[in-house]
């Protein structure tokens, strides 16, 4: 009965679930109130179910179809997350070598602008011929998109040390891996995650456009399939799937980084 | 080692080149220090005595003349880790809680880890932290994370501490506090210190000796033996002589316009 502690814990938790209530409520409301204006002028106007399907008959077939869009949807999603990968490991090397020579910054940063530059779409075809029609020119596209942002970030996060820590390691004679494992990744860390904010979403993007280019599997090849048979309902439910698909991969971002970054001016909530 | 001086430093001059202009920061400064004594560089801003202890310290390399701790470069005393440095901002790891802070410096360099070294709790205990180890240091006041960062530098158990202007940037009554702290601190084991300040009173409470720099280029003006009787505590200022070696320091440091 008299245990302040377990009351302190109880009230925080309920005070916790009331602070998340209202960031999950607020945004539900405004979801299901453009679903609703939506259903009505679909109804009311009479749209044909070839051009605008009203959302109630895109989530029914959600529900009746649900294993396949769960199929198609989880090899887009491999795909965007092994792109994703891929593209950022080979971001975070290329980011810790040019953070530490200014010589390899200069003759590689023009070359990753250039692919940054050259419209993915427009590169898309090649890779099919190149690689085939397998996952792996969608694993390909997906990591090339994803590369640039981690790359320029985490170039600037690398090199963005407190002074005086830099000083105080080098003062002790510390190694650069000393230096790179104990202050630089840390450091670099606040760039890293918006870097991943940006190229998470990215890396659905790329899937999908690798998909409309040659596959059989995915959510992009639904899309294409759907178009060339004017069947709008399970167009719409692979945008949909897609949509949830950014916003989960998102969250898990925002959760990851709240939890590395409880030390950040970023993570404290105003 | 050949001599009783732990820090020789000789005919240092130091030089920064821009594109347009080249500034004389050290001028052919030329200073012996010996083990356990406690030295405070006293200048204006700008008169090169950072520049001087990062020198010591081997951060920066001098333009002509060189630096030798017991006998070693400063790079040597860097590899055998014998530098406790301390700057002006704590830079401290915010990742990092106090401790593990003041545990950092035993991670890098592994292998001239030395066994004197003393545990954490000792240090935090020393520095007055015994209830804060746990703390991050944007839970800490500055004062706090200052007291860290002394505790950091004396972790891995340097014979030689260099502290660059620590208390610059806390408020007076602070400052005060952490004067007489470093006194208790340095009591227990005499360090050899160099210490940059540009107060009169931090100088004259801390030193043994106190080196008066001039403003661009650095020289050294003149050198100070302070004969305050130690242990020094908060009554030190109280000592008439306490007066009459701030008034020589200020009188030096005026001469010939000052601060340029």
């Amino acid at each position: 009965m008299d245990n302040p502690s377990m009351q302190d814990t109880s009230t925080s938790v309920r005070r916790r679930l009331v602070s998340a209530m209202s960031y999950v409520v607020p945004p539900v409301l405004a979801l299901l109130l453009a679903g609703i204006v939506w259903e009505t002028w679909v109804r009311v106007s009479d749209v044909p179910i070839y051009m605008v399907p009203p959302p109630s008959e895109v989530l029914k077939q959600l529900f009746w179809e649900f294993d396949f869009f769960i199929n198609e949807g989880s090899v887009t999603l491999f795909e965007a997350l092994v792109g994703f990968s891929i593209g950022a490991g080979v971001a975070l090397t290329g980011a810790a070598l040019m953070a530490h020579s200014r010589f390899l910054e200069r003759s590689l940063l023009p070359l990753a602008i250039l692919v940054k530059v050259t419209p993915v779409v427009a590169v898309a075809p090649l890779f099919v011929i190149w690689f085939g029609f397998g996952p792996i020119p969608k694993i390909l596209i997906t990591a090339l998109i994803t590369f640039f942002p981690v790359l320029v970030n985490g170039v600037t996060g690398f090199r963005s040390v407190d002074r005086g820590s830099l000083d105080f390691l080098r003062s002790l004679n510390a190694s650069r891996r000393e230096i790179f494992l104990i202050l630089r990744v840390p450091s670099a860390l606040p760039y890293l995650f918006s870097a991943f904010r940006v190229s998470i979403p990215l890396s659905v993007i790329g899937a999908v456009v690798g998909e409309w280019f040659s596959a059989d599997r995915g959510l992009g090849s639904v899309i294409i399939v759907a178009h060339s048979n004017l069947d709008m309902v399970t167009l719409f439910d692979a945008i949909f799937v897609l949509a949830f698909m950014g916003v989960g991969l998102t969250a898990l971002v925002s959760v990851a980084e709240r939890k590395a970054l409880f030390w950040h001016e970023s993570s404290v909530v105003v | 080692m050949q001599d009783g001086s732990h820090v020789r430093i000789s005919n240092v001059s130091k030089r920064f080149t821009t594109t347009s202009e080249t500034l004389l920061a050290l001028d052919d400064v030329t200073l012996d220090i010996e083990h356990g004594e406690f030295v405070c560089l006293l200048g204006p801003s700008g008169c090169g005595k950072s520049t001087l202890l990062r020198i010591i310290g081997g951060l920066t390399e001098p333009t002509d003349g060189g630096v030798t701790i017991g006998g070693q470069t400063p790079s040597d005393a860097q590899a055998k880790k014998e530098l406790g440095y301390v700057f002006q901002d704590p830079s401290l790891m915010p990742w990092r809680t106090a401790e593990d802070n003041i545990r950092l410096p035993l991670h890098v360099n592994r292998a001239m880890n030395k066994d004197s070294a003393p545990p954490v709790e000792e240090l935090l205990t020393l520095v007055g932290l015994e209830r804060f180890g746990h703390y991050y240091p944007s839970q800490l006041s500055g004062g706090m994370q200052q007291r860290v960062a002394l505790a950091r530098a004396l972790a891995f158990g340097p014979s030689l501490l260099l502290m660059d202007e620590p208390f610059g940037a806390l408020d007076e009554i602070t400052r005060e506090t952490m004067r007489y702290e470093l006194m208790r601190i340095w009591n227990s084991d005499k360090k050899t210190v160099v210490f940059v300040t540009h107060s009169i009173a931090e100088a004259v409470t801390l030193s043994d000796r106190v080196v008066v720099l001039s403003g661009q280029p650095g020289r050294v003006k003149g050198v100070v033996d302070i004969e305050l009787p130690r242990p020094r505590t908060a009554d030190v200022e109280s000592n008439r002589s306490f007066v009459d070696y701030a008034n020589d320091l200020r009188k030096l440091l005026m001469q010939e316009g000052g601060d340029g």
